[in-house]
């Protein structure tokens, strides 16, 4: 049997970040309904993470994350290699559960640079047509950075982003970020308190001429009352936060922000445990509800007006791709073949480690965001004319929050041989708190070799095929790591470490090391069908009466994590919905 | 309730999926019944507080006295300077196994399961699931073989090596040649990972990766031909980098868990433990403050009925629950 329940506006595919975005900047002020379907169970600052400071059961088993036994992903490096399932959590951590990976993020909370956004067209003008790589599919977003200031604007007041302007209305301010787009206004809470590692990234960078900065956080620095209303107490520093709830909500989430004026309407409803396995459409291509399995294994139907995959990037991809149909023979969004191209990921790597005999720096405090940044690498903020690549990275020192079972598994790699035995033992006794990283996170450019489609071999707990993944680095990338790789060096040697240890090449991609969750693109935005899958609104092109949310839609990933555009992008999309779309249900967005 | 190993059929969610699992016990002490194994490999609860009960153990006598002695030369110790097997490390791992029918961590068990080929070309073909030796650390854990079965065979396999190389069971030898032996393990995991990429990963890579052991030719001097042909099909640097990671979880991780005991982990590596706040002036300048497991930690917003009641900031709100 299946049921059918009464239709509502707006159906969401997940509850997490942009699911609760839209609930809260669409609800409130209309008479609009929405409900969203979510796979993972319910959970709230309090008391759910009031007692979690557990790492075995949250860093080491994964409490947070997506259930692998149920669903995952396969890889393969290239067209011609095997795809196998990702079997144990690697390369990246999609979480579940309401809220979805914002609960358990690291909150650093970026704007992308204004060449960001004309990428293709940037590097063209600036160095020619031929600086661009033949196989490379990057391309302009069919949106600008002033497009969206005042969505980012927003969005940080919002979520009460921690941190130090660098360029307030076009005048860089000192101390911030130099390299950044001009910001309205202020953060509206002062930055994060100070590592002693990072200040000593601080003064070594400061000397070589760079510009460190603190990190924009999303993580309050203290008190705060946001435009909601909403009051929440400031971070305290406990160490426990990627891969963990907030339990004092210092940590932005949806469960902190979004869901509680969201959910006061009385016009938004979350189904917890459910899965969703279909989206319908009818004979015209239109959709017209999402299918799901519930808790207790019975199959509904929820009809909407509107259908918007707001999923992690993967399902996001998959979800669509699944949506066949007579009108829709290769899925939803995929009607000129746009649909898995462009998938894009991060360069997280650590190129550069020291050993500082006799220093504690009590890396167990803090969290991801107590530390400098410097932009003076990343994008095109350095002269590329002499270079052998495009792109770059944000270089940043090692973070807070090491915890003892995982740092003790790798923490000494590179410095001895043997990772055993009595010296082994010894030398992490000894220097535990002494061991330090530079670590870097750089760009991913699309290439026509690197996509999403369904995977022929594995399907997850329903039978339905798992999203296959098809990724690896190129010469552009090897050379953008081997440059910025030795400006951490440089950097490393300029704050005295006792001994070094560095990787002056990018290791060939792995699926088994966790690296970053910054999975991006396949369902990308763009200016018109022949390009991309949506319009700048994530409002798909051949089927205008479904969106799509998150990183999926960008058309390749810079050098920086994608949560602060993932969200001002979906509070642009909810005030056109909320203001425009309802006016002509069904049309493009323009 | 039993211990009996018995091959089981997994009737999940997978539908058509049969593999051979070794089933743990589903403990049952004094009728409380402590963890619901799933038979199926699915994600189980951690168990965290069971005061006063125990599990019945996984490991056999025999089984038991090879794990500690391995687990004493991967991290060495004394009385006065504790290592894994005076942290507890060996009942962590033991209750571990004991617990869990499959895996602790969530995991992806569905066939179908990878062909891995030394040398020749590789298959090409969508529906070909074929990899080459030396791509197969990229993938991560692929070998379908789960813990029962790891630690059961592998452990007989490993004696039967030492038996081979060294003239006894591992127990019974020397330090040196325990470490030796020991060491032939680590090396062959080693080079199944990409040469130099085994450095790389930061600092939470998980282990367990499905290498199928190092390649080079030639006559045994290193013990590889050896290890291999004990261990069968059995990956030997599967079975040493998860029992290494299995060590190192019971000398680090919070002592609930039954490892960690007196939090002799914490305090070799001057981990102060799991602490509620820390002020800015400590990020700076250090603490001084005693270690703190995971009991001795008090709940955050903890429930309290009395008029001085404060309630939390962050409450659960209506229009949630389960579809």
């Amino acid at each position: 049997m299946v049921i059918t329940h009464d239709p509502v506006d707006i159906v969401t595919i997940g509850a997490g970040m942009t699911a609760s975005i839209l609930a809260a900047r669409i609800l409130p002020g209309t008479g609009l309904s929405m409900v969203s379907i979510e796979q993972g169970g319910e959970r709230w600052t309090y008391p759910d993470f009031a007692h979690n400071h557990d790492s075995l059961k949250y860093e080491n088993r994964f409490e947070m994350m997506q259930d692998l036994s149920q669903v995952s992903w396969t890889w393969r490096p290239h067209e011609g290699a095997a795809a196998l399932p990702m079997r144990q959590y690697g390369s990246f951590n999609p979480g579940q559960g309401l809220g979805g990976s914002l609960v358990h993020w690291t909150a650093l909370t970026w704007r992308f640079h204004p060449s960001d956004f004309r990428y293709r067209s940037h590097y063209t003008e600036r160095y020619g047509a031929d600086k661009l790589p033949d196989e490379m599919t990057v391309q302009d977003w069919p949106i600008s950075y002033e497009d969206l200031e005042p969505y980012y604007d927003a969005l940080e007041y919002d979520m009460g982003v921690s941190g130090r302007a660098g360029n307030l209305g076009g005048t860089v301010v000192p101390g911030g970020n130099p390299f950044e787009g001009p910001r309205n206004r202020d953060y509206p809470n002062p930055p994060l308190a100070e590592s002693r590692f990072g200040r000593r990234f601080t003064e070594a960078t400061t000397a070589l001429g760079h510009h460190p900065f603190p990190t924009p956080a999303g993580i309050l620095s203290q008190g705060y009352t946001d435009p909601y209303g909403n009051v929440r107490a400031g971070c305290l520093y406990c160490g426990f936060c990627t891969r963990y709830g907030c339990e004092v909500g210092a940590k932005t989430s949806p469960l902190t922000t979004w869901l509680p004026p969201a959910l006061a309407t009385g016009r938004y409803e979350v189904r917890t445990r459910s899965h969703v396995i279909g989206i319908d459409t009818d004979s015209s291509g239109r959709a017209t509800a999402v299918r799901y399995i519930n808790s207790a294994m019975e199959e509904h139907v929820q009809p909407a007006e509107i259908i918007v995959s707001s999923s992690f990037m993967l399902e996001n991809v998959r979800n669509l791709l699944m949506a066949r149909s007579d009108a829709h023979p290769d899925g939803i969004g995929n009607d000129r073949g746009q649909l898995g191209r462009n998938y894009t990921y991060q360069m997280s790597q650590s190129p550069a480690k020291g050993l500082w005999e006799g220093e504690r720096f009590n890396f167990f405090m803090g969290n991801g965001c107590t530390v400098p940044q410097i932009f003076d690498y990343n994008a095109d903020n350095f002269d590329h004319s002499d270079v052998d690549f495009v792109g770059g990275a944000r270089i940043y020192p090692n973070a807070g929050q090491r915890e003892p079972i995982g740092s003790a598994q790798t923490l000494l790699d590179g410095l001895i041989d043997r990772q055993w035995g009595a010296d082994w033992k010894a030398q992490l006794g000894r220097h535990w708190d002494s061991i330090a990283t530079i670590g870097i996170e750089g760009e991913s450019p699309a290439y026509a070799g690197n996509f999403c489609d369904l995977d022929p071999n594995f399907t997850d707990a329903w039978g339905l095929p798992l999203l296959r993944i098809t990724f690896d680095w190129r010469d552009n990338e090897r050379n953008m790591y081997r440059f910025i790789a030795a400006r951490c060096e440089e950097i490393i040697d300029a704050m005295g470490p006792t001994r070094k240890t560095t990787s002056p090449e990018l290791p060939d991609y792995r699926y088994d090391q966790y690296q970053s969750t910054h999975t991006t693109g396949g369902a990308i935005m763009g200016s018109d069908p022949s390009n991309s899958v949506t319009n700048s609104y994530g409002q798909v092109w051949d089927t205008p009466n479904v969106f799509v949310t998150g990183a999926a839609l960008f058309p390749q990933n810079p050098g920086m994590n994608p949560s602060g555009t993932v969200g001002a992008l979906a509070y642009r999309t909810a005030d056109a919905i909320r203001d425009r779309y309802f006016g002509a249900p069904g049309e493009l967005l323009t | 309730m039993t211990d009996a190993e018995s091959d089981h059929t997994i009737t999940g969610a997978h539908s058509g999926i049969t593999r051979r699992l070794f089933l743990g016990s589903v403990a049952s002490v004094g009728g409380l019944v402590l963890v619901g194994c799933t038979s199926d490999g699915m994600f189980a609860p951690d168990g965290t507080s069971t005061p006063g009960a125990e599990l019945r153990p996984f490991l056999t006598a025999a089984e038991r006295t090879i794990v500690t002695a391995i687990v004493a030369r991967l991290i060495p110790g004394t009385l006065g300077d504790p290592g894994g097997v005076e942290a507890g490390a060996v009942d962590y791992i033991d209750g571990k196994l004991a617990r869990f029918s499959a895996f602790a961590e969530p995991s992806f068990l569905a066939e179908p399961y990878v062909d891995v080929i030394e040398s020749g070309p590789v298959p090409i073909g969508d529906a070909v699931l074929t990899v080459s030796s030396d791509q197969l650390y990229r993938y991560g854990y692929q070998s379908g073989v789960l813990p029962h079965e790891l630690y059961r065979r592998g452990i007989e396999a490993f004696d039967g090596f030492t038996v081979a190389r060294f003239g006894a069971a591992f127990a019974e030898l020397g330090p040196e040649e325990q470490d030796r032996a020991l060491d032939v393990l680590d090396r062959l995991q080693q080079g199944s990972q990409g040469g130099e990429n085994s450095d790389q990963g930061g600092e939470n890579t998980p282990g367990g990766a499905g290498g199928s052991g190092g390649s080079g030719g030639g006559p045994d001097q290193e013990g590889f031909t050896e290890a291999r042909s004990a261990f069968g099909d059995l990956n030997p640097g599967e079975f040493f980098s998860t029992i290494r990671e299995d060590a190192i979880e019971g000398m680090f991780a919070d002592p609930s868990y039954g490892g960690n005991r007196n939090l002799v982990g914490w305090a070799l590596i001057g981990y102060p433990g799991y602490q509620r706040a820390w002020t800015p002036t400590e990020m700076l300048l250090g603490t001084r403050r005693k270690p703190q497991s995971l009991e001795n930690l008090p709940t955050m917003n903890p429930d309290r009925h009395d008029e001085h009641s404060i309630p939390a900031l962050e409450q659960p709100i209506d229009g949630v629950k389960d579809g």
